[in-house]
């Protein structure tokens, strides 16, 4: 299966050239893709079909499986949402439902999607700038600095990260309280910070021990001190894992809820989308509309952004593994 | 630059005294190290890996603090001064080069870094060093976009720009190819002198010290076995050490124990001793030592009738000596040995053989010379071409003469130099 | 230069030497992330740890130190062991279901990217789809699907199969069945990618010697890729069970705990513990026999990959 690189009698165009020790399949993938949309793409299909073994068709099978598997239960509830009241189960059952209907969001919107959305976001943007924040530096120093200890702090940084916070969820509630975060968007983003920084700073100390260390002397005698370094030469290659941290955090941070539910639950004006859908549930047991729409936007916006941005995501974890050795 | 330097020249530039850097842990990298190098110098520090002279370098860099010691540059001392301000340069061996950056970028980045000069004289200098680097055209691109070459070229751009007092090269050609590496040797040692700035050149590779280099510092263990030019070093090794790493193939070296009876050197062969030879051996610490010659040394002889199949038994002078064949105690000056394997590389060829009591030698013979593999041959060596070690402590106790030769006639005064 | 200059010069200097130095020691760059561990994490741990050698409880005031008294109340707790079954059969048939799924589907991805396939991607992005939608959402709109009567999403195509309305939330088997398919379904995009990521990672050369030396298909996976995926299926392990054994969002949406104690797996038991009835002593211990669990199977995974220092 992996490694099988028959080309068959294809030409270079769709031919996949490895660099050696790797591959950017991803790209070749996207580039290959355009240009087979140019000429003769019926004869290019027919040729292609010819070509097929027996694997690649289970390999097909496997793929529309997944897709189906992966994307049905979205899909139905994005249909599930748009129906008029009272028509979510008609029999026979359709997928598509034969009239659309906003009614259930708007039902949802007036219940406080809108705070609820505001407080996500504000949460979400404010909580990953601070991981990245406070991360970036620290998996720096793990990176750069030799120190006594060096090891031992990082595995223990690594088992917190092993550590669910729903563990800690009774005594983190007094912390909180006693601190007097609870019932604050600025004590959950603390708490965030403290929760998801340890992968992050694992992530990104990956990232940084990719760049040679020659390059960090080169601008030593360049004249830099280290947060120069830092800032000049070690942060452009290491964006790639930003960008792949924080889109992790952004995802973790906003479909959160057992932290956003501890710190916030209790102040509705507060809520986050994660409480706000929970909530809403409980209201309205069995409207299933409403709570299919309710669903649809807490998921959207994300679904929108990390569309957009999972090829670099998926790019920025190949090619951090890539250069580890 | 004129042959034999002494090992403190007067207008010393770059000094380093008695430097040792000790790591935790017990790792000594360097044990003792002082050089002396005049402004202008091209020095290289050779030696097999873990000898410390990329340590050394460093150390001269600022990038690593000695634990003993001093580094003077210009007469002043630089330790504890940071490396911006030693105005060093250095050519690291993946280049170092900022993959984000382009090559403009690159190569002004010290310049900004270090300097309050004004942009456009920035723009000024960055173009001036890429010209005489020939890589004006290269200017926007990203070091990912550039061959090997090529980014060793910006690299040697950066470290120019900032017109340093001292250049610091860490074995900037080993990632290179072959043939781009003599190029780029030679094109170094160029600049090196045209812009006459004092440079460190670290290398594990003798024969790119020998063709670069002023002078060579021959390192191992952390200690400097011997400082002097090439030739110098060839020619008269201060150690076995040093003998048997210089020069390639490397020199034969041979353990005997002196007779000094029988007036011969007893060991995988015997050997007749000089008077010369004599008079050396006596001076070691006991009666072992190893005898050494270069592969060029002996001739190949049949060993039946003692022709020689040399050439260069045909020239110079070695009528004498086979005339001078010592008579009456021990053997001759020729041993036995049976041909391994026949290395033809050009104008000369290998000749690997193989002694009766077992180790193997190496023999330079000119290219043309018939010599069969598994035939026996007479290896003739003439006392011209014997150096003396002692095994005890690996001290050379003697050196064969050897020539300067006569420089090339100065073409426009029609005159010589000497 | 006037005297002013060359003092604000020397200054400037010193001030710059003293951030310098600041700059060459490590701790400074630690400090907001190590500060915010010891808050966060290390001191809650502690108290838990403390906390479960007590009968805290928020309903009355005041608390005494019991010593193991909950553990032994604990273990003497039949529904606890009952709740530790259901934990462990979840984590268990989870992280075989997660790594085998991101398995096949990484390497078919990726086979297809080699192969030119179409389709890979349109793949990719719909298991990281799934893996983006907040847990809790997934637990509600897999309930809505699973509902039970021929109305139900999934009920009306097994229907088609003539398969009867499945009770999967009313039946206890079944709605662990349900939790386990739909953390699975969440989970598989976090293995597929760590292991994607892991196999652009093998060397090209070590097939090509592979197929030189006449491995087919088969035998290059188990002794290529396989091996060569050992880290990466290493720490993905490790995460993907500590993940499943904490999970809570997913399964309080979906089932509740219930039918009865069917799912109550312990991390939902330990929320009530602590936030239903109060009994934060108990709910303390509860918590730190799961982070006991975590902790000696991470060590049983060092164990058993013998991976050490790769990490």
């Amino acid at each position: 299966m992996s490694g099988d690189t028959d080309r068959g009698g294809e030409d270079d165009a769709t031919a996949t050239r490895r660099p050696d020790g790797g591959a950017t399949g991803v790209e070749k993938a996207t580039g290959r893709e355009s240009t087979r949309a140019k000429p003769s793409v019926l004869n290019r299909i027919r040729a292609e079909l010819a070509e097929l073994t027996v694997f690649d068709l289970a390999v097909y099978a496997l793929y529309a499986t997944a897709i189906a598997f992966f994307v049905f239960p979205v899909l139905w509830v994005a249909s599930a949402s748009l129906r008029p009241a009272g028509e979510l189960f008609s029999y026979p059952f359709r997928l598509l439902p034969r009239e659309v209907s906003l009614s259930a969001y708007r039902q949802v919107f007036q219940a406080g999607m809108v705070s609820w959305l505001f407080n996500s976001t504000l949460v979400t943007i404010f909580g990953v700038s601070s991981i990245v924040v406070v991360s970036v530096p620290a998996a720096y120093a793990f990176s750069r600095f030799e120190f006594t200890g060096r090891r031992g702090l990082l595995g223990i940084v690594l088992l917190f990260q092993m550590i669910s916070p729903v563990i800690i969820i009774v005594p983190l509630y007094t912390v909180m309280s006693s601190l007097g975060l609870l019932r604050t968007r600025a004590g959950l983003i603390l708490l965030y910070v403290g929760i998801q920084t340890p992968f992050s700073i694992w992530l990104l100390k990956g990232y940084f021990d990719t760049i040679p260390k020659e390059l960090d002397y080169a601008a030593r005698i360049d004249g830099c001190n280290r947060l120069q370094t830092l800032r000049h030469v070690l942060l452009r290659p290491v964006a790639p894992g930003i960008a792949v941290v924080a889109i992790f955090n952004t995802v973790l941070t906003w479909s959160e809820f057992v932290l956003a539910f501890t710190v916030l639950g209790s102040e509705s004006r507060l809520h986050t989308i994660s409480i706000g859908v929970y909530k809403f549930q409980g209201q309205y047991g069995n409207d299933w509309r409403a709570i299919a729409a309710a669903s649809v936007i807490g998921m959207l916006p994300l679904v929108i952004v990390f569309l957009g941005l999972q090829r670099y995501f998926v790019r920025g974890l190949v090619e951090g593994s890539l250069k580890g050795q | 630059m004129t042959a034999d330097m002494s090992d403190s020249p007067d207008d010393v530039h770059l000094e380093l005294q008695a430097l040792r850097k000790e790591y935790p842990g017990g790792i000594t990298a360097v044990e003792e190290v002082s050089l002396a190098l005049p402004r202008g110098e091209l020095l290289v520090l050779v030696g097999p890996s873990g000898c410390g002279k990329s340590t050394t370098l460093r150390c001269i860099a600022g990038l690593e603090e000695p634990t003993d010691g001093d580094i003077l540059i210009g007469g002043e001392s630089v330790i504890g001064r940071r490396p911006e301000e030693r105005a060093i340069a250095m050519v690291f061996q993946n280049y170092a080069l900022y993959p984000h950056k382009t090559a403009r970028q690159n190569i002004g980045f010290g310049l900004r870094m270090t300097t309050d000069l004004p942009d456009d004289e920035v723009v000024r200098r960055v173009e001036d060093v890429s010209d005489t680097l020939g890589i004006t055209d290269l200017l926007e691109k990203k070091p990912g976009s550039l061959s090997g070459g090529q980014q060793q070229r910006v690299a040697l751009g950066r470290a120019i720009v900032r017109d340093p007092e001292v250049f610091l090269l860490d074995e900037p050609l080993s990632n290179l190819d072959a043939t781009l590496r003599a190029r780029m040797r030679t094109e170094i040692q160029q600049l090196q002198r045209d812009l006459d700035v004092t440079t460190v050149y670290v290398t594990h590779d003798q024969v790119e010290a020998m063709t670069i280099g002023d002078r060579i510092a021959v390192l191992d263990d952390g200690r400097v076995q011997q400082v002097g030019t090439p030739m110098t070093c060839y020619h008269e090794p201060a150690n076995r050490f040093v003998a048997s790493f210089i020069g390639e193939p490397s020199m034969n070296l041979l353990d005997c124990e002196f007779d000094r009876v029988a007036g011969v050197f007893d060991g995988p062969v015997t050997y007749p001793a000089s008077d010369e030879l004599t008079a050396a051996a006596a001076d070691a610490d006991g009666s072992d030592v190893t005898l050494g010659f270069r592969p060029e040394a002996p001739t190949l002889v049949d060993p039946a009738t003692g022709h020689g199949t040399s050439e260069r038994e045909a020239k110079s002078g070695s009528e004498a000596e086979v005339g001078a064949e010592p008579t009456g105690q021990g053997g001759a000056l020729t041993f036995p040995g049976r041909v391994d394997v026949v290395e033809p590389v050009g104008e000369r060829s290998f000749v690997y053989v193989t002694l009766e009591s077992g180790p193997q030698l190496t023999i330079a013979v000119p290219g043309g010379t018939t010599v069969k593999e598994r035939t026996a041959v007479g290896i003739r060596l003439p006392w011209s071409g014997v150096h003396l070690f002692d095994a005890t402590t690996g001290r050379a106790l003697h050196h064969p003469e050897w020539e300067q030769g006569e420089p090339l006639a100065d073409l426009t005064t029609g005159g010589s130099d000497t | 230069m006037s005297t002013a200059d060359t003092t604000a010069r020397r200054l400037l200097a010193r001030a710059n030497d003293a951030v310098r130095r600041v700059l060459d020691h490590p701790l400074p760059w630690l400090a907001l992330a190590l500060l915010a561990l010891a808050v966060f994490q290390l001191y809650p741990m502690a108290e838990a740890i403390l906390m479960s050698f007590t009968n805290e409880s928020l309903i009355r005031p005041g608390f005494e130190f019991v010593g193991l008294e909950q553990y032994v109340r604990l273990a003497a707790d039949p529904q606890f062991w009952g709740m530790i079954r259901v934990t462990a059969i979840y984590a268990f048939f989870s992280v075989v279901l997660h790594i085998l799924l991101g398995l096949v589907l990484a390497l078919a991805i990726d086979y297809g990217v080699r192969r030119g396939l179409r389709g890979h991607l349109t793949t990719r992005v719909s298991v990281l789809l799934a893996w983006i939608v907040p847990g809790i959402i997934i637990g509600l709109v897999w309930k809505v699907m699973l509902v039970e009567s021929q109305f139900g999403a999934v009920n009306h195509f097994l229907g088609v199969l003539g398969i009867g309305p499945v009770p999967f939330r009313s039946d206890p088997t079944l709605a662990l069945i349900s939790t386990i398919v739909a953390g699975t379904w969440r989970g598989t995009a976090f293995t597929m990618i760590m292991i994607y990521g892991g196999l652009q990672r093998v060397p090209e050369r070590l097939y090509e010697a592979a197929r030189v030396d006449g491995a087919g298909r088969w035998d290059r996976f188990r002794h290529v890729t396989l091996p060569q995926l050992k880290p990466v299926l290493f720490i993905t392990t490790v995460l993907v069970t500590i993940y499943a054994l904490n999970t809570f969002d997913l399964i309080f949406a979906l089932t509740g705990g219930g039918p009865g104690r069917a799912t109550q797996v312990l991390a939902l038991f330990m929320y009530q513990e602590a936030f239903q009835d109060y009994a934060l002593g108990r709910g303390a211990a509860i918590a730190v026999i799961m982070l006991a669990a975590n902790l000696l199977l991470t060590g049983l995974y060092l164990y058993a990959f013998d991976v050490g220092d790769e990490i």
